[in-house]
C-alpha cells in the first residue's frame, strides 16, 4: 500500500517498486546541498523522491560539474548503477531538503531479474534514460554550433 | 569468406574470436546457440543507411566489422552526428525495446557487416534468456556512459582544437595496439564538424593549427599521431 502522502508513479519501475512490500525500504532525509551519492562510488542504493528536488550532476575536470537533470517527485535515481552492478555514473546533490525512499541496490537488481515481464520494464527504463542522454548531447552540439563563442 | 566490400566476413558468432571482448554478444551455451539460429549477417558498403530517425524500429543490429555514425537532424535541416559506433555495439536497441520510432540515424562511414535481429524474434530472445537481458541492459548503460562522455567534452568548453585532439586520443586508445598511432580517418571534415558541434571551418584551422605544433600530420586519409604526450598536454587531459 503507499504511504501516506505517496503519490502513485506513473513510472512503472518506481511503482513496481514501490507496490511490492516485499523490497524493503526506508526514508532517508537530505538538507539542501547535501550529497546524496558521488560519482565513481559503489551503487549500493536506488532511491524514490517523495519530497524535493535532486540535482544529479556529471563530473568534469577542473572542478566543474554539468546539471544532467533535476529529479522530482516519484522519480527514481541510481537505477541504471543498480541493474549493471556499477558504481553511480553521476553525482546527487538535494537541491533542497528533500525525503527519499532508499532500497538497497542488490534487492532492486534481484527484484526485476526475478521475472522477464519486470526485467523488459526496466530495460524500457534503461532504453528511455539513454535515448534522453542523446537528446542532451545532440542539444549541446547544437547549442555549441549556434553559440561558438560559449567554446574557448 | 570475402565479400563485395573487402571484409572477412564472419559467419558464425560461435566462432567469432571477438566475441569475448564484446559487450552484448558475449553469450553463452544454448543463449549463443540461439542467437546464432535466429541473426543474420549482412554487409554494406560505405555511405549505407541502416535506418533513420523517424522509422519504425524492424530488427536489432550488432555492428560485427566497420564503423557507423549515429546522427539527429534537427527542424532546419542541421545533422548532429551523436557518436561513432565502433564493433561490438548494438544499434536499434533502446527503439526494439522501447517500441518507439529510431530516435538517430545510422550510417556506416566504412564497408560493415552487421548481425540482424527481427524485432519480434529479439523480444521473444530478451524474455526467454536472463543472460540476454543482462547483457541487453550492460549496453543500454553503455550507450548511456558514452552520452555522458561526450557531455563531459563538451562541457569543459575547450577550444576546438583541443576538442579535436581529445577525439584523435580516444580513437587512439580504442584503436588495435598494432595500429595505434596511424589512425584511419573515415569522417569528413564536415562530418568532424557535425561530430564536435561546430563548422567545417573551425575544423579546417583546428586541424592545421595542430598539424603546425608537429602534434599530427595527416596524408590523404591517414591521421598519425607524432608526439602523443604533447598532445594530451594540449589537449589537457
Amino acid at each position: 500500500m503507499p504511504r501516506d502522502g505517496e503519490r502513485r508513479s506513473a513510472n512503472p519501475v518506481v511503482a513496481g517498486m514501490l507496490d511490492d512490500s516485499a523490497l524493503r525500504r526506508e526514508t532517508s532525509r537530505f538538507s539542501a546541498g547535501e550529497r546524496i551519492f558521488t560519482e565513481g562510488e559503489p551503487g549500493r542504493s536506488v532511491y524514490v523522491v517523495r519530497s524535493g528536488r535532486v540535482e544529479l550532476l556529471l563530473d568534469c575536470a577542473r572542478h566543474r560539474a554539468i546539471r544532467i537533470h533535476l529529479a522530482g517527485l516519484g522519480e527514481v535515481i541510481g537505477f541504471v548503477s543498480a541493474m549493471t552492478r556499477a558504481p553511480y555514473n553521476k553525482t546527487a546533490v538535494a537541491l533542497e531538503d528533500t525525503v527519499l525512499d532508499r532500497f538497497n541496490a542488490n534487492d532492486v537488481a534481484r527484484f526485476f531479474a526475478e521475472q522477464p515481464d519486470r526485467h523488459l520494464e526496466a530495460l524500457r527504463f534503461l532504453s528511455a534514460d539513454a535515448n534522453a542522454m542523446r537528446r542532451l548531447v545532440a542539444d549541446a552540439k547544437r547549442d555549441q554550433h549556434a553559440h561558438p563563442s560559449h567554446t574557448r | 569468406m570475402s565479400s563485395p566490400y573487402e571484409l572477412r566476413i564472419i559467419e558464425s558468432c560461435a566462432t567469432c574470436k571477438l566475441r569475448e571482448d564484446r559487450l552484448f554478444c558475449n553469450l553463452h551455451g544454448e543463449a549463443l546457440a540461439e542467437l546464432d539460429r535466429l541473426k543474420f549477417s549482412t554487409s554494406y558498403p560505405a555511405d549505407a543507411v541502416l535506418f533513420r530517425e523517424g522509422d519504425a524500429p524492424q530488427a536489432v543490429m550488432v555492428l560485427c566489422q566497420g564503423k557507423v555514425k549515429l546522427s539527429v537532424a534537427s527542424s532546419d535541416g542541421k545533422v548532429v552526428i551523436l557518436n561513432i559506433a565502433e564493433p561490438g555495439e548494438v544499434l536499434g536497441l533502446s527503439s526494439v525495446i522501447s517500441g518507439h520510432p529510431h530516435e538517430t540515424t545510422a550510417e556506416t562511414v566504412e564497408p560493415a557487416q552487421v548481425t540482424v535481429i527481427r524485432h519480434d524474434d529479439f523480444l521473444k530472445f530478451l524474455q526467454r534468456f536472463p543472460e540476454v537481458s543482462v547483457h541487453a541492459a550492460r549496453e543500454l548503460s553503455e550507450v548511456h556512459n558514452r552520452a555522458c562522455a561526450e557531455l563531459r567534452l563538451l562541457g569543459l568548453a575547450q577550444s576546438v582544437p583541443q576538442k579535436l585532439a581529445v577525439l584523435f586520443l580516444q580513437w587512439n586508445e580504442k584503436a588495435p595496439a598494432n595500429l595505434r598511432g596511424r589512425l584511419k580517418l573515415s569522417l569528413t571534415q564536415e562530418e568532424l564538424g557535425q561530430l564536435l558541434g561546430t563548422s567545417r571551418e573551425s575544423i579546417a584551422r583546428a586541424l592545421s593549427q595542430l598539424r603546425h605544433r608537429k602534434l599530427i600530420s595527416v596524408q590523404g586519409a591517414t591521421l598519425q599521431i607524432l608526439d602523443e604526450p604533447h598532445l594530451r598536454e594540449f589537449a589537457g587531459v
